[in-house]
Formats: structure tokens, C-alpha cells, sequence
């Protein structure tokens, strides 16, 4: 659960910047004739950066909770939490 | 030569590891030379594609944590000489170790979001080596946490560039404290700064030695660096009182903790709050701090053990002493140093602080000693107490040597420590910095 939290959270991010690149006259950012006016290329140049990071942590956490499953049998956190004290 | 390109060229050097015989001998040098490099290596801004690409630069704090990360890298290794490694391990270690050299010289606010969150993938990878259920459930943890932080501070990213245009770390006053707030936010969550990132107790201490080691005394220096950078675009005043009683809650929850590693973790989180409250100049301190902390945590496993023999019981002794700011040692005068222009009642309540978790780990090392070491800390105080430096700093020391023979029944979790009320609260404050702007 709180990992499709933290997906949806970091699409949200990259929603942001993506939108974030609007400029009104919304050419995409391929120069035809210097004149036109152009979207903003560069946050969406970066966030690509940003959506592979976001991935690779996603299947990460992925990994780590089940082979969490797999050792304990749980995954509600507050019993996790319980168990790790000890 | 510029340093990035040197980056770069011992990046191509490390794929000499494939050889098992000169593994160790590049994993010990090649930090070495990156020191070294760093310390003789001249100021310079530059761009490495374009105007619009990635700002590196070099200055005397990048130099300085580039000297002392580089130096604790090359003692960590050393210390480890003997122990076997195999590729995929040497090739997290050095790239981890490249990495954070990268952030230290990088000037660009995204360049720095994508190069923490490598390091942070990375120290999970190397946690997940030896993989039992609670060091995967704390890996879990910080990656959820310091995920959500980044998250924030890639939010406050985005509205400094809509303000300024790129995203380079250029003075400029018109920038809204919105950006910066959130920023600042998502920073305190990634390093772990008490009650914004409770993770770090819990991953520092579960972490092998070298790891703990690693991550403790040099990973944080990225997000420190990263803050003193928001610091110098718009000084934020704030900090102090927020350092101040983040490092006194996390000195009062470490002196009720009867493990030895979550006592130096939760002073990881003390000098944490110490070194935000002065972000003009903090690279004397982090010195300090990162060289105590590595040597301690590499003697962590054995004051573990019931007896300690006499060179563990020096090195940690000393390390203590430094952390806890005690006359003659380095901490003593990052102290002087960081607290010069506070007034008096924030430099004690610093000392204060220092005492408390001074206290917390000198316990660890009190009574299993031979007989006649014990003996040996009065007559070195006395020494102290000769060449006197002030009423004040010796009374400290004998405030934190009684203050350790005080010990916890049990050790206290506090609630914030669980993932759920964590989140909550890092949620909460990012809702609140939102609102109020």
C-alpha cells in the first residue's frame, strides 16, 4: 500500500515538471524556424533522469518486501515494527 | 586538471578490480589519490554540457570534504585489508565512493537529488548482501522515508527553476522561501536529521561495521553539503533553534540506550542537529565528527564484547572524547569553532548536548576495561585540569563522566522511530510549509 503511495506521489512529481515545461503556443521543442515560440525542453529533459530513479527504487522496495514476505510471513507494518524491536 | 575529469578517469581506473589479485590495493590507493587530488586542486566553476548542463566547482568546503571523505574511505578499507570481497561488493564500495565526490563538487540542485538517491540505492544494495530480516526491514524503511523526502525536495527543485530558470546554485535574493523550505525538508528527511528522518537509529545500527561505518561517518556529509548550498543562496534563520533542540532530543533519547550501536547512531543524529545550526561554516566540525565517528564505529563490534583489550579501548576513548568536545582533541576546537559567534546560552546548550551524548557512550567503555585503565582517565584529566583551560570545559568533563555511571534500565523507542508516524509527521510538515506560503 505505501508503496503505490510513494509511485503515485513521485508520478505526481514528474506530472508536475512535465506540466511545469507548458508555455502558452505549445510547439514542441524541435526548432523548424528560430522564430516559433517553443515549449521549455529542459525540465523534461531531466525529469527522465528522475523517472528511472524512481523506478529502480520502486522495484527495489519491490524486492525487499518480498523477500520480507517470505521470511516472516507478515506484511502489515505494525507488526513488523513489533517483531524488530526485540 | 580539473577534478570532474579526474573523477572520471578513476571511475575507468576501479574496472581494474575485475583482477582479484590488485582489488585491494585499488580500493585502498585509488581514495587516497582522490584526496589528494582534491587537496592540491584550484577553485574553479565550470559546465560540463552546455550552459543549460550540470555546474561542478571547487572550493575550500568542497575541498575539505573531499580531503577528509577520501581519507575515511582509505581507513576503512585498510582496516579491513584481511577480509575477502567480491566484485559486486568492491564495485558498490568504490562507486559509492566516487559518487559522494561527485556531490561535494557538484553546484546543481538536481544533479545532487540524482546522486543522493544513487548513494541511498547503493547503501541498500550493500545492506542487502548479508540479508537477515531486520537488516532488510530497515533497508525497507530508509527507502520509503528517504524516497518520500527526495519526493519533497524534487518539489521545491522544480519551483526554484520556474523562479530562476536553471538550476544552478547562484545567489540570488528573489528566490521564494517556499523552494527553499521544501528543500530544506526533503534534505533533513534524506540525511536524517532526528524526528524527520527516524530511520537513521535504526539502519546505522543494523548495518555490519564497515557499513555503518560508512554510512555514518561519511555518507552524511552529501546532505550537509547540499544544505550549506541552500544556506548560501538565502541564510536561513531558523536553523539554529531547530538544530539545537533536534540534538538535544536525540542526546536524551541516546542516553537511554543500552546498545552500544544505537547509542553512536543516535549521536550521529546529535551532531547532526549541531552542524545545521551553523551552516556558514561547519567544515572544521564535520571534520571532526567524521573521523571520530568512523574510528568509533569500527570499533563498535568489540566494545560489544565483555573484556576490551587496550587499543580499542584508546582509539574509542579518544573518538568519545573528540565527539564530546573535551579539551586537547579535535572536537574540542570544531566546538570553539562552530559555537564563535552564538550567544552564550546556545553555546552551552550546545556543551550540553555534547555532554549528554559524551555520557551515553562513555558507559559503554567504563567498566569492562583491565584494571588500572580506569585509573588512567583521572590522571589525564588531572593533566587537564593543570594545564586548565577554562573552569567551565573542565567541569564539563567531569559533569559527562558522572553523568556516565548512570545506567538505563531499558532502552526507550520513542514513537516517531515507526514508519507510519514518521511519514505522518515528514507529510505533515511538507502540508504546513505548502499552507503557509
Amino acid at each position: 500500500m505505501k508503496i503505490i503511495s510513494l509511485d503515485v506521489m513521485n508520478v505526481g512529481i514528474v506530472l508536475a515538471y512535465v506540466v511545469s515545461s507548458y508555455r502558452p503556443g505549445d510547439m514542441p521543442p524541435i526548432i523548424e524556424s528560430l522564430s516559433e515560440k517553443y515549449a521549455d525542453p529542459i525540465p523534461q529533459a531531466v525529469i527522465i533522469t528522475g523517472i528511472v530513479i524512481g523506478f529502480s527504487v520502486l522495484t527495489l522496495l519491490v524486492v525487499l518486501s518480498v523477500s520480507l514476505m517470505e521470511r516472516t510471513g507478515k506484511s502489515d507494518v505494525k507488526i513488523l515494527e513489533r517483531m524488530m524491536k526485540e | 586538471m580539473k577534478f570532474h575529469e579526474i573523477l572520471l578517469m578513476a571511475q575507468l581506473v576501479s574496472f581494474l578490480g575485475i583482477f582479484e589479485r590488485i582489488r585491494k590495493v585499488v580500493l585502498v590507493t585509488l581514495p587516497l589519490f582522490l584526496a589528494w587530488f582534491g587537496y592540491i586542486s584550484s577553485d574553479y566553476t565550470a559546465y560540463l554540457i552546455g550552459k543549460f548542463g550540470v555546474m561542478v566547482g571547487m572550493d575550500d568546503f568542497s575541498r575539505s570534504l573531499i580531503v577528509v571523505s577520501s581519507l575515511m574511505f582509505a581507513v576503512i578499507f585498510i582496516e579491513n585489508i584481511r577480509e575477502k570481497i567480491d566484485f559486486s561488493q568492491y564495485f558498490f564500495f568504490i562507486t559509492s565512493a566516487l559518487i559522494l565526490n561527485f556531490i561535494f563538487i557538484s553546484k546543481d540542485f538536481f544533479n545532487i537529488y540524482i546522486l543522493l538517491e544513487v548513494l541511498s540505492i547503493l547503501a541498500v544494495l550493500m545492506m542487502m548482501k548479508a540479508a537477515d530480516k531486520k537488516k532488510l526491514w530497515t533497508s525497507l524503511k530508509y527507502l520509503l522515508i528517504g524516497n518520500v523526502g527526495a519526493n519533497i525536495y524534487l518539489l521545491g527543485v522544480l519551483i526554484y527553476y520556474l523562479h530562476t530558470g536553471n538550476f544552478h546554485v547562484v545567489k540570488n535574493g528573489d528566490v521564494p522561501s517556499i523552494a527553499l523550505n521544501l528543500m530544506i525538508l526533503g534534505l533533513l528527511v534524506r540525511t536524517g536529521v532526528f524526528g524527520f528522518g527516524m530511520w537513521l537509529p535504526q539502519f546505522h545500527s543494523n548495518a555490519d561495521k564497515v557499513l555503518s561505518a560508512m554510512f555514518s561517518g561519511i555518507f552524511i556529509n552529501g546532505g550537509i553539503y547540499a544544505l550549506k548550498l541552500i544556506n548560501d543562496i538565502k541564510s536561513v534563520s531558523y536553523m539554529i533553534f531547530l538544530g539545537i533542540s533536534l540534538s538535544l532530543a536525540a542526546a536524551i533519547l541516546g542516553f537511554f540506550s543500552k546498545d552500544v550501536k544505537r547509542a553512536i547512531a543516535l549521536s550521529t543524529m546529535n551532531h547532526l542537529g549541531i552542524m545545521i545550526m551553523n551552516l556558514v561554516n561547519p567544515s572544521l566540525y564535520i571534520t571532526a565528527h567524521s573521523i571520530a565517528k568512523t574510528l568509533l564505529f569500527l570499533e563498535s563490534d568489540n566494545l560489544k564484547k565483555e573484556e576490551i583489550d587496550i587499543s580499542t579501548w584508546l582509539v574509542s576513548l579518544i573518538a568519545i572524547a573528540s565527539l564530546s568536545g573535551f579539551p586537547m582533541t579535535l572536537g574540542f576546537k570544531a566546538e570553539h569553532a562552530l559555537t564563535k559567534n552564538f550567544p552564550l546560552y546556545l553555546a552551552l546548550l550546545v556543551s550540553t548536548s555534547n555532554v549528554i551524548i559524551g555520557a551515553s557512550l562513555f558507559k559503554f567503555i567504563w567498566k569492562k576495561v583491565k584494571k588500572g585503565f580506569n585509573g588512567l582517565i583521572i590522571v589525564s584529566l588531572s593533566l587537564v585540569h593543570i594545564t586548565s583551560f577554562e573552569f567551565l570545559t573542565v567541569a564539563l568533563v567531569f559533569v559527562t563522566l558522572a553523568l556516565s555511571l548512570f545506567k538505563p534500565r531499558k532502552t526507550i523507542y520513542l514513537p516517531i522511530e515507526s514508519m507510519d508516524i514518521n511519514l505522518l509527521f515528514v507529510l505533515g510538515a511538507a502540508v504546513v510549509i505548502l499552507w503557509l506560503s
